[in-house]
């Protein structure tokens, strides 16, 4: 292959970070539905798509240094390059936090246990911030980033509401410990993704305006 | 001292084996060994001094236009020696054209600056002429700026035109291979970055040799790298790998601006 322009390579990096957004998305989708649709095969599924993610994840990085090495990009294009790195260090965790949630159902199934909170707000709601985030990121929006970064609060309390939940059914039904430590495992898991939901939205301001908005801080 | 000349993957458009330079006493290039891959842009990087530019001028046999000169080795162009005493060097230089650090337009018309190769090489019909200045324009991506005054003389085009014209005028015989000795160095930042869209363009068609002192140009347009010290290649290897993860400490230094 020749050598193409740094804007031609900008374009075929954005692609990439594209299609790893709309694996990781499918990914969740997955999981969430392994907890009513359980099978091996579906498990298994969702790990090798993990196991695309981190191939994904290796390649995003070498391209974009590559391009810092032999481009010298400058203001825009700079910030692009920084962004992609960081959305691709994202992703690849949100991977991990999806792999987690699909593992734990996945053994809380095989061992018959049930689930003892019902986890579809904080998967709808993590879902609705991750594909939110990643609309604002292609559309380069970054009055929808804020929005993001605002409603990232709320699944905190519904996260913390689901543990008391979980805490108090223990604290009932003891023997339901081991489902119910894997619910808490799951919940956190949810609750990260849309961290990086936030993370996501915060590389997109920095990517369009060059500020870094992060902890409250604005520079 | 340590070297490290890397074989490459692609189709070789010249070798140059065990080649050495002398001007009379002076022994300008040492014992290099390189690969030029075709359709492929490769830059040649180094100080000024590192023989560079003496040892792209040895690919068309530039230096025979000086007497004293001396080589040694073998550049084979296709499998065959150009250093051979039977080469024709009219035909090597159609094969192999080259532009040069300043632009070099004649006093002529920009037309007849284009035209000039290609009537030396015996073309006459007046439609096959100007089909072929103007494709040899548009490729160097000069036609838009100049369609309305072919006949104006060429040293009326600013800096960075006359440079896409030396280019035209290369590019307008087909040579197989264009080496390009510092193309930019006397132009402005604009004019340089529509050479540089040129040279990673021709690339793709034609095998392209650059010898550039900015070693971020040669980031930026070519494929294949070689660092030059003292008349010696000390690392050659594709440009990505050169830039990011060079095996030998000297090339590290001189890329990172630490040398000395």
């Amino acid at each position: 292959m020749s050598r193409r322009s740094l804007s031609e390579e900008l374009e075929i990096l954005m692609g990439e970070i594209e299609k790893e957004f709309s694996i990781v998305l499918d990914m969740l989708d997955r999981a969430r539905d392994l907890v009513e649709n359980h099978s091996e095969e579906a498990y298994r599924t969702i790990m090798d798509m993990e196991d695309t993610i981190n191939r994904m994840e290796v390649d995003i990085e070498s391209h974009a240094i590559k391009l810092l090495a032999l481009y010298q990009p400058e203001a825009g294009d700079l910030r692009t390059i920084i962004t992609a790195i960081k959305v691709n260090n994202d992703l690849e965790r949100a991977a991990d936090h999806v792999e987690n949630i699909a593992r734990d159902v996945h053994l809380m199934k095989r061992d018959g246990g049930k689930m003892v909170v019902d986890v579809s707000e904080i998967y709808s709601r993590t879902r609705k911030n991750f594909s939110d985030a990643i609309d604002a990121f292609l559309k380069r929006d970054t009055r929808e980033a804020r929005e993001i970064i605002m409603k990232d609060s709320e699944i905190d309390r519904l996260r913390d509401r689901l543990i008391e939940e979980i805490v108090g059914e223990i604290t009932i039904k003891p023997e339901i410990a081991p489902s119910a430590l894997k619910a808490l495992n799951i919940v956190q898991n949810f609750e990260r993704i849309a961290d990086l939901a936030t993370n996501i939205a915060e590389d997109t301001i920095f990517w369009v305006e060059g500020i870094i908005f992060r902890h409250g801080i604005e520079r | 001292m340590d070297r490290y000349i890397a074989r490459i993957q692609d189709p070789v458009k010249i070798e140059i084996r065990h080649l050495n330079f002398y001007y009379g006493q002076f022994h300008a290039l040492k014992d290099i060994n390189l690969q030029i891959a075709e359709r492929k842009v490769t830059a040649l990087i180094g100080p000024s001094g590192c023989g560079k530019t003496t040892l792209l001028r040895t690919m068309n046999r530039m230096h025979d236009l000086y007497p004293g000169n001396r080589y040694e080795g073998e550049i084979l162009l296709d499998g065959r020696n150009i250093l051979d005493r039977k080469m024709d060097l009219m035909e090597l230089r159609q094969r192999v054209g080259m532009v040069f650090q300043k632009p070099t337009p004649f006093n002529a018309s920009i037309f007849d600056n284009v035209a000039f190769g290609l009537k030396l090489k015996g073309i006459r019909n007046r439609r096959e002429l100007e089909e072929r200045v103007e494709k040899a324009l548009r490729d160097a991506a000069l036609w838009d700026e100049v369609k309305d005054k072919l006949k104006e003389n060429a040293l009326s085009l600013s800096g960075g035109q006359q440079q896409r014209l030396s280019i035209a005028r290369a590019i307008a015989v087909e040579p197989e291979v264009l080496l390009f000795d510092e193309p930019t160095s006397a132009l402005d930042p604009v004019s340089t970055s529509k050479i540089e869209e040129l040279i990673r363009r021709l690339g793709q068609s034609m095998t392209v040799v650059i010898v550039t002192h900015n070693m971020q140009q040669a980031a930026r347009v070519s494929d294949y790298t070689a660092f030059m010290y003292f008349g010696e290649i000390i690392e050659f290897n594709s440009t990505d790998i050169i830039f990011t993860r060079p095996r030998i400490k000297l090339t590290e230094d001189y890329i990172t601006g630490r040398f000395g």
